[in-house]
């Protein structure tokens, strides 16, 4: 009798530490989706970020799958293939984004998957889901260090800042001075004075570049008319024709003044000798002088009978030059 | 040369490892003799019951008060990374994997090898296993082969029960200071195992307990000086046998880490 009664509790022991095992085992296995209907989907990404065979996959935060398979195809591609449980495709659609994330800040990696427009088909097996990409951890952090070593030179040099203004006097003397207060008061109307001056400029600034830009003046024309454009392109031209012919007369004259200056011709003793140029003033006095006579003698000649009839003969032939 | 060297040597080199030969030898007798007819089935369901059932009480209260432990000083730790909610996951994957294995085999060294070895060696020392061969029973497979085999059988048994009180010790642990439900902890404990964790651990406690039923039969079995050596006998059985568990723990982790199961 006592050995029925612990053959029993040996079996009821046994029976609970086995029954135990086996539960263990199924609800592993059902959270991993062995004992589910399931379907296979793949996803691909540049870098996974240590996402392993067995992390989870979630749709709007809830565990539909696990991660099957994680396998590199080439140097900048790896295929994830994920197990979906058969319930949860009515959820997911074939334009559905795949994003690594973890559970926590330290968690385990997983998969999730989001549906940015529920206008397309439901996710089918075997088909390819789109991709987001994956900001790895190293990364961020080194941009997180690179962002505190900033923060620590700029509160460095703000703790520097702060120290000198403590103690310096004369910042407090400046910010408790009321005639100092008054004249950066005064400073401040000016700058707003100006400022609205500067506006008002800017305006009219902008007015001019508007004009011009509408063809209006003599540089919108030259801007916006083709033809003025040109007309002005070719007077640059001629200017620039007059102004060698200019530079060539101007280089041919130095040339000849030099030539006056070294040959001793007779414009150049002209030129130099004073003494001479009074007789030479002189000597055309009395040529003039003497021309207003020599007019006189010829007048006279013409009245004279002796030369009459040379005169008249001479005008009859210009009169019939001018008759047709 | 080799006899006189080992049987007459103090040296303690020569001593391991004629100790280590003589187990060895043991260990195939058992295999020899496990698996051939006649089986001794009620002696076997007797010492699954002494083994297994009895020794229940002992380990449950052990598990239980480990449980306890490991989460109430793990919560400090965790509550300074802010990741309290992992408190679950951490005391269920210690557990399972390393500590409810390796405390349960512990204990089962301690209460069953002295048990065994004390038991085993008295007998060898009032003659009675002599008496046994005498009266045409084997002893070996009366004694030794029910003892060794109610150790592997039990032990994982033991192991899988301790494993869930020391989970629920945890689950009121967390709830000390938290307010956790049952299912959101039984939640998190499952999400965070997977098959890795918990077959190398369960397969593993069967070497456990066949270790500590082999060594404590051994020691028992070749016991002598008189009722010294039953002492001798106990106490050595204790030390072989938790010292052997550390070993086959050291091995199993290195073999499941080479087949990727940890």
């Amino acid at each position: 009798m006592k050995q029925t009664s612990n053959h029993i509790k040996l079996g009821a022991f046994v029976v609970l530490g086995t029954a135990l095992l086996i539960a263990t085992l199924y609800v592993i296995g059902s959270k991993k989706n062995l004992f589910n209907k399931t379907i296979s989907v793949y996803v691909t990404f540049n870098h996974v970020n240590g996402l392993l065979q067995g992390n989870n996959v979630r749709f709007a935060g809830i565990a539909i799958g696990t991660v099957k398979e994680v396998s590199i195809v080439n140097d900048s591609m790896v295929v994830v293939e994920m197990i979906i449980r058969e319930d949860a495709m009515r959820y997911v659609r074939k334009n559905s984004l795949a994003d690594i994330g973890s559970d926590g800040l330290m968690g385990n990696k997983l998969i999730n998957l989001s549906t940015p427009d529920a206008s397309t088909p439901f996710v089918e097996a075997g088909d390819t889901l789109r991709s987001a990409v994956v900001i790895a951890t190293d990364e961020m952090m080194r941009t997180l260090n690179t962002t505190n070593e900033n923060v620590l030179v700029i509160s460095s040099d703000l703790r520097k800042i702060t120290r000198r203004i403590q103690e310096s006097s004369a910042f407090w003397d400046l910010i408790a001075d009321s005639a100092a207060a008054e004249n950066v008061r005064r400073t401040l109307r000016n700058i707003e004075t100006a400022s609205t001056a500067a506006g008002r400029l800017t305006k009219e600034a902008e007015n001019l570049i508007s004009g011009v830009e509408q063809g209006r003046g003599l540089a919108g024309k030259l801007l916006n008319d083709e033809k003025t454009a040109l007309d002005f392109e070719n007077m640059l031209s001629n200017l620039k024709a007059s102004s060698d012919t200019a530079k060539l007369a101007l280089h041919h004259m130095h040339e000849f003044m030099e030539d006056l200056n070294i040959t001793p011709g007779p414009l150049g003793i002209l030129a130099r000798d004073t003494v001479m140029g009074k007789t030479m003033v002189v000597a055309f006095e009395n040529l003039e002088t003497s021309t207003t006579l020599l007019n006189d003698n010829l007048k006279a000649m013409q009245s004279s009978f002796l030369f009459r009839k040379y005169f008249r003969k001479k005008e009859k032939e210009k009169e019939k030059d001018k008759t047709p | 040369m080799l006899k006189t060297m080992s049987s007459g040597s103090k040296q303690p080199i020569f001593r391991f490892l004629d100790e280590v030969g003589r187990i060895s030898s043991f260990t195939g007798r058992f295999f020899a003799e496990g698996f051939r007819p006649r089986y001794e089935w009620a002696e076997l369901l007797r010492q699954c019951y002494v083994i297994g059932y009895r020794t229940l009480p002992l380990v449950g209260i052990t598990a239980f008060i480990m449980g306890l432990v490991l989460t109430v000083q793990s919560r400090p730790t965790l509550e300074e990374f802010g990741a309290e909610s992992y408190l679950p996951s951490m005391v269920a994957l210690s557990v399972i994997r390393e500590i409810g294995p390796v405390i349960t085999a512990l204990i089962c060294a301690g209460k069953v090898g002295s048990s065994i070895g004390a038991e085993l060696g008295s007998m060898r020392v009032t003659e009675q296993i002599d008496a046994m061969e005498v009266s045409g029973t084997n002893p070996f497979k009366f004694l030794v082969v029910t003892r060794v085999m109610a150790c592997t059988l039990m032990l994982p048994v033991l192991v899988v029960v301790a494993d869930f009180i020391s989970l629920y010790a945890s689950y009121v642990g967390v709830n000390i200071k938290d307010v956790v439900s049952l299912e959101l902890y039984y939640n998190n404990v499952f999400n965070s195992l997977v098959y890795g964790d918990v077959l190398p651990a369960f397969v593993k406690t069967y070497f456990f307990g066949f270790a500590i039923g082999i060594v404590g039969c051994f020691k028992g079995y070749h016991s002598d000086k008189g009722t010294e050596g039953v002492g001798i006998a106990a106490n050595s059985a204790v030390v072989v046998s938790s010292l052997l568990v550390f070993i086959i723990d050291l091995v199993a982790v290195q073999i499941a880490d080479i087949l990727g199961l940890t």
